[in-house]
């Protein structure tokens, strides 16, 4: 624990580790409600310091996991140990060195300061050195200001900060995070989860991040277990579970939006150009204003694939489409991997590789990366392979604007 | 109605002199009452909050008795506590009849269920993820159960307010266990309530009417003290 150069002192058992042991390390986990398994994990490991995210869709026993890991309910069989030590739901100590933030904020009445205060006072933390460590990590979380605030005057990205400067402020050498940003409306999860990502690698603990939603797994995680029904179906780093997925089911988790920051250049009737951070112009439908600031995101069902062809610009150069497609960027195939009927593509875009003859309408400039999905028949006529030139085509209509407020209070 | 003003009148002077009897019987009321009041939140706190937070086979049973315990007819509470207490009854031989123990008992009968009741519903509001939140912030089940009575404190004043309120109103049960007795001009067993029916009976009318105004007057004080209580405590949550 890095963070304030604190001893461990807050987290109970300190020091209590097996060399080489894992930071958590289940088998055998079973948990029924009624005649239904709800969990049921062979076996689970995270290793010290790491981030490892939880990834499965609602329902799919992801917060019964992180019950059971946390030691907040009793499994109905297995075992679980941290740093090599068996624990159970009846060992404090072991509970002690852990700390988790809800899906919901569950923040208790009182001040900013007192919600923080809590798991200290649990832990009969002596009341100064409280204050100082209160004060800073209220700082850490950007709630420094709101420190007497009544938590009911909160709106819900505060209260989401309080749930994790509660948790933070007690050093955890485990840190549970359930869903922490979909109680958040989407501008609001987005920041939050920046500094998400600023606090948990300045923290050096390890982390059980538990989600629905694969962008915060991308964006967090340095490994992703994905579960479904109680069970988990793949484990791996982020590219290999989101490139190389195993199954339907983790494609389908994992098939990621392409996601786009950009600024509003120029608005005709509610037609969109925008200009991306990687100087791609893309054309939307949205009313913005230019100079707005937006974030874009592309389904990789929605995004076609063709072959560059010259016959195309020649027709279009006299002012003609063959197309109603507006956005068409040239570029190259990166990876390609296949799973049931699907094939999912990623392409550079880089208009500067232009083919010959190809102009105007097929818009030049820019680098990017977009994902597409096409079937598997697609990409057989098509040839698809890495080092494919392509024209990757998206309509304006299919892609999904929201202005980026860069003012909004967390 | 001139009877009535006629009683006001008298009432208030009995009250300015601090008429020695009118304090007795007032005192006593507020003893027993009181002290019913600490039996019923030793009894009813713990098992409001039991009821409030585990859910088990037979909880809507025990919760159905909790509930029923609040709106117990007093005088039916009055007549068990006099078969226990009575000669022949279970404690006859404690010889506890006619005595201001013998009105505690019915009393903490009367308060208990009402603590236990309300208690039972402000602890079962507060949402389960609470006490979740607290043990996996490090609370130990004391401690999480203690965060769970906090969230829940302004029903729990209210229930210990609602089971004294209860006690100190209540007639038929003291009467019957207590017998309202006095000997030599001083007060053995007479409560406020208990003293009003006699009075009245005895065409007492102003001494009658000084214990229903203090009876009033408990009553405001009661429901103004709790209004202030769970504003001030929300005052302190601000500042605290």
């Amino acid at each position: 624990m890095r963070i304030w150069g604190l001893s461990r002192e807050a987290s109970g058992g300190s020091g209590d580790r097996a060399p080489g042991s894992s930071a958590i390390e289940a088998g055998d986990l079973v948990k029924k409600y009624g005649a239904r398994t709800v969990v049921k994990v062979d076996s689970f490991r995270v290793e010290p310091g790491e981030v490892l995210a939880v990834l499965g869709p609602n329902g799919a026993g992801k917060s019964t996991l992180f019950r059971l890991l946390a030691l907040l309910e009793k499994p109905d069989h297995g075992w679980i140990r941290y740093f090599g030590k068996e624990v159970s739901v009846r060992d404090l100590n072991a509970r002690r060195r852990t700390a988790a933030v809800f899906q919901r904020p569950i923040l208790f009445q009182g001040t900013v300061r007192k919600n923080v205060e809590f798991g200290l006072s649990f832990r009969r933390f002596a009341r100064k050195d409280a204050r100082r460590k209160i004060d800073e990590v209220l700082e850490l979380v950007g709630l420094a200001d709101l420190r007497e605030a009544d938590v009911r005057t909160l709106s819900g990205g505060e209260l989401q900060r309080v749930a994790l400067a509660r948790a933070l402020v007690l050093e955890p050498e485990i840190l549970f995070l359930d869903e922490p940003t979909s109680n958040l409306d989407i501008t609001l999860r987005r920041r939050f989860r920046e500094d998400l990502r600023r606090v948990v690698e300045s923290l050096a603990s390890t982390v059980v991040l538990i989600t629905h939603d694969r962008a915060e797994a991308l964006a967090l995680a340095n490994r992703v277990a994905v579960i479904k029904e109680g069970t988990i179906v793949q484990v791996g780093t982020p590219d290999e579970v989101f490139l190389q997925p195993k199954t339907d089911f983790v494609a389908d988790l994992t098939g990621a939006e392409t996601t786009w920051r950009g600024k509003v250049v120029s608005n005709r009737e509610g037609l969109c150009t925008i200009r991306t951070q990687a100087d791609l112009l893309v054309d939307v439908v949205a009313d913005l204003s230019p100079g707005e600031e937006a974030v874009l995101s592309i389904r990789p069902e929605d995004v076609s694939l063709s072959l560059p062809t010259n016959a195309v610009p020649a027709l279009e150069l006299r002012g003609t489409s063959l197309t109603s497609v507006r956005n068409r960027w040239l570029g190259e195939v990166a990876k390609v991997a296949a799973y049931g009927a699907l094939v999912r593509a990623e392409v550079r875009l880089n208009g500067t590789q232009g083919v010959a003859g190809s102009r105007a309408p097929v818009r030049l400039g820019g680098e990017g990366e977009v994902i597409c999905v096409v079937t598997r028949a697609s990409a057989d006529e098509l040839g698809l392979r890495p080092g494919l030139q392509v024209v990757a085509g998206v309509k304006a209509a299919a892609i999904s604007v929201m202005p980026a407020e860069s003012g909004v209070r967390l | 109605m001139e009877i009535f003003w006629q009683a006001l009148r008298d009432a208030v002077v009995l009250l300015a002199r601090g008429d020695p009897y009118v304090c007795e019987v007032m005192w006593m009321s507020v003893q027993v009452a009181g002290l019913a009041t600490v039996l019923g939140m030793v009894v009813g706190i713990p098992l409001g909050t039991w009821l409030g937070i585990r859910k088990f086979r037979g909880w809507g049973a025990a919760a159905t008795v909790l509930n029923v315990g609040m709106m117990l007819p007093p005088v039916a509470v009055g007549l068990f506590v006099f078969l226990l207490l009575s000669r022949q009854g279970l404690l006859g031989s404690l010889g506890l009849l006619y005595s201001p123990t013998a009105m505690v008992v019915a009393e903490f009968f009367i308060a208990a269920p009402v603590v236990g009741a309300i208690t039972m519903s402000g602890v079962g509001s507060v949402p389960r993820e609470v006490r979740l939140q607290a043990l996996a912030l490090g609370a130990s089940r004391w401690q999480s159960l203690w965060v769970v009575l906090r969230e829940a404190r302004v029903t729990l004043l209210s229930a210990v307010v609602a089971g004294f309120g209860a006690a100190i109103s209540e007639v038929g049960a003291v009467m019957m266990v207590g017998g309202n007795l006095s000997s030599g001009g001083h007060n053995l067993t007479g409560t406020m309530t208990t003293a009003i029916v006699a009075l009245v009976r005895q065409g007492e009318y102003a001494q009658a009417m000084a214990f229903a105004v203090i009876l009033l007057v408990i009553a405001f004080a009661i429901t103004l003290a709790l209004t202030y209580l769970q504003r001030g405590i929300r005052r302190r949550w601000l500042q605290s």
